[in-house]
């Protein structure tokens, strides 16, 4: 577990230096380093060495499939699973909330669009640990704003009453 | 009589956008000021907003930090849509005065603006 904690730690160090970076080159970043799969095995392999309190057994598979719907998870695992619980967002419905949210913005026809998954980050304020879903487009205003008025539905869903959303141009 | 400040804040923020783009002259773009008009009109077009949030919430008197979340998450129970428009707005203001490595241009000046300006006419109109 510590093992895969510090792949997380330097993961998310390395994140941050690629701030500048446009969308398309950190998803070259994270998919090339943030390996879901490699860190699914380093799980894998710590809970068959070792008995652990809390049951990790879903930890892998609910970020493969936000992976799946091509949204990049930047949180550790156990992390997002708290939130889900604190919040009393079963599983399921956070993954189907999720997958309308990619068809909508999909459907908007914009070519070149990043989504991840992340704490909110404020240098103003300490411990607001809410998640933000965050949207990167390389379009228009224009097109942007019209993208707020088609998410307006899901905006206003129960989930996406917990999870804040946020879109900016790339 | 006590100033309107959000209105002029937000008015600031738009004759910066306007100046930049070359359609008015209210403000003297020197080139090698360009970046930081851009960073201090994102910042004015966050706070326009978020001054008229806190008014119609009634926080005026919370000075501290803290009102930034306090207003946001106020306004996530009474119309999330709003409370995603502000804090994107916050975000791109926090990137305006604390990034120094991510460079904001025009677009990113347009969109705090034009974000602002749907976030004030909205709270004005449930305000009414």
């Amino acid at each position: 577990m510590i093992e895969y904690y510090n792949v997380v730690q330097s993961k998310q160090e390395e994140a941050s230096n690629v701030s500048t970076l446009g969308p398309m080159q950190r998803k070259q970043v994270f998919r090339s380093d943030f390996s879901t799969h490699q860190l699914s095995r380093i799980i894998s392999s710590e809970i068959s060495s070792q008995s652990l309190s809390i049951d990790i057994s879903i930890i892998p598979s609910i970020i493969l499939e936000i992976e799946d719907l091509g949204i990049r998870v930047d949180i550790p695992p156990t992390e997002l699973i708290n939130f889900l619980k604190r919040r009393n967002i079963s599983r399921n419905y956070f993954r189907n909330w999720l997958k309308k949210l990619v068809n909508i913005v999909k459907k908007a026809g914009i070519e070149d669009i990043d989504i991840s998954l992340r704490r909110i980050r404020d240098p103003e304020i300490k411990n607001w640990d809410d998640l933000v879903l965050e949207i990167l487009v390389d379009t228009d205003v224009e097109r942007i704003m019209e993208l707020w008025d088609s998410l307006s539905d899901i905006i206003n869903e129960s989930v996406g009453k917990k999870i804040y959303i946020t879109i900016k141009p790339a | 009589m006590i100033a309107d400040i959000p209105s002029i804040f937000f008015k600031i923020s738009e004759e910066i956008l306007n100046s930049i783009k070359g359609t008015s002259y209210t403000v003297l773009i020197d080139e090698k000021f360009r970046e930081g008009w851009i960073r201090t009109g994102v910042g004015r077009s966050y706070y326009a907003a978020f001054l008229v949030a806190r008014k119609f919430l009634h926080l005026e008197y919370f000075t501290s930090s803290e009102v930034h979340r306090k207003v946001i998450e106020r306004l996530s129970t009474m119309n999330p849509s709003l409370a995603d428009k502000l804090r994107t707005l916050r975000d791109l203001r926090n990137d305006a005065d604390y990034d120094m490595v991510k460079r904001p241009n025009e677009k990113d000046l347009e969109y705090a603006v034009i974000l602002s300006k749907d976030v004030i006419e909205q709270i004005i109109s449930r305000s009414q």
